[in-house]
């Protein structure tokens, strides 16, 4: 899929991409939709064929579309597209913007791909970042009342940090420590680190709305435990979650190594349910990055696609 | 025209990486020495020491403001080159 350097420039646009963006960078990345490593018009002949069930894949922080890709090329869209006919869609975003700046961009994108194509039916796939840049569309959608959302009949999370990230929340303070440490080399570490992008900044709390970023303060603990955006009723969400290790009270407090099982289950997650959790499947022995391209997420995935709506 | 827009970018935020870079490392260059003058100042205040300290701090000032001098030049000399290919080169279309 994406060329190194499309993979570099994500990884730049995750780091400093609010920075390039609000100074006219020509590296930062415009939302858009990708086909065969390029960006491509509504218009593209490649589009033209979409059918009326399609489904949105929305990387996540510091990747590009290539973060879907398995090792012999497919990627769930293609495989979505085999098993069960869905159009994939590849989203590519700045993921250091704020995280409803993307929302309300992939809002505006979803409502011009409407237009332009014959779409009955939507798939909402959000990997890590991406499925908060896909629930902050949802809540840009549903308060400007947008047609899109009412054509989506499922969102599916893959390792998305509903209740935020434990790291980002420790960086944020460690970097306010710094900051007042009487040491100059102390002050220029907590600058470098102030430098990290808004998209980084925002995966703490998992802020979805600017209201929320604005109650932003360094501490550890999660600003509000029930998030302030809840889920949308208007159609089924599923939750994927992934863990390095087996062990209960290990997976629990470290998950994939990024986002946490609780996090990553909006809440669901008890590390001694006997039982599965509606809506949410467990993959062990898998770090967060191979969640976006991993057969057995795709398992869980085709059966969260399939299903009755 | 992506591709040269994207070294556009590269060339503007190398730039922005040394003006801010050397800004940051000047100050804690001049931070830290201050202090070593400062005791050296309380151990054995003479103007030879001033004198010293005094030198050193314009020679500081000196070579961090070359190092942005320069790149501002680089800058200035390859957004010029760029300029000149991309009137140079024949419009297509956009990607």
């Amino acid at each position: 899929m994406a060329s190194l350097l499309e993979q570099a420039i994500g990884a730049l646009n995750g780091a400093v991409g609010d920075y390039l963006a609000r100074t006219g960078n020509g590296l930062a990345t415009e939302m858009c939709l990708v086909r065969d490593n390029r960006p491509v018009g509504l218009d593209h002949a490649s589009l033209r064929d979409t059918g009326p069930r399609v489904a949105v894949l929305v990387h996540g922080l510091m990747c590009s579309e290539d973060v879907w890709a398995f090792d012999d090329g497919g990627d769930y869209g293609a495989m979505l597209q085999r098993d069960l006919g869905v159009h994939p869609l590849y989203v590519r975003y700045n993921s250091g913007l704020s995280i409803p700046e993307n929302g309300a961009l992939l809002s505006r994108l979803l409502e011009r791909t409407l237009a332009a194509l014959p779409i009955q039916q939507i798939i909402l796939i959000g990997y890590s970042m991406g499925g908060l840049v896909v629930r902050s569309a949802c809540h840009d959608a549903k308060l400007g009342e947008r047609a899109w959302l009412g054509r989506v009949e499922r969102a599916v999370y893959v390792g998305t940090p509903h209740l935020g990230a434990p790291l980002e929340r420790a960086g944020r303070v460690l970097s306010r420590l710094l900051g007042r440490v009487d040491d100059p080399a102390a002050r220029l570490a907590a600058t470098l680190a102030e430098l990290r992008s808004d998209g980084i900044k925002d995966l703490g709390d998992a802020d979805l709305r600017h209201e929320d970023r604005a109650r932003r303060a360094p501490t550890f603990a999660l600003r509000d435990p029930r998030h302030p955006v809840p889920l949308l009723e208007d159609f089924p969400h599923f939750l994927i979650a992934g863990s390095r290790f087996d062990d209960r009270l290990t997976r629990t407090l470290f998950g994939d190594l990024v986002v946490t099982l609780p996090s990553a289950t909006d809440g669901r997650w008890r590390h001694d349910a006997a039982r599965p959790i509606e809506g949410v499947a467990f993959v062990d022995r898998v770090h967060h990055v191979a969640l976006a391209h991993d057969a057995r997420v795709y398992e869980h995935l085709l059966g969260f696609c399939g299903g009755a709506p | 025209m992506r591709g040269l827009s994207r070294v556009r970018g590269l060339v503007a935020l190398l730039g922005d990486v040394v003006e801010h870079g050397s800004r940051a490392v000047e100050e804690v260059h001049a931070s830290t020495a201050a202090r070593g003058f400062a005791v050296a100042e309380w151990v054995a205040p003479s103007p030879r020491v001033r004198a010293v300290r005094a030198a050193h701090d314009l020679g500081v000032a000196l070579s961090y403001e070359g190092v942005r001098v320069v790149t501002r030049a680089a800058r200035s000399t390859l957004t010029l080159a760029l300029d000149v290919a991309e009137i140079a080169s024949p419009p297509r279309d956009a990607g």
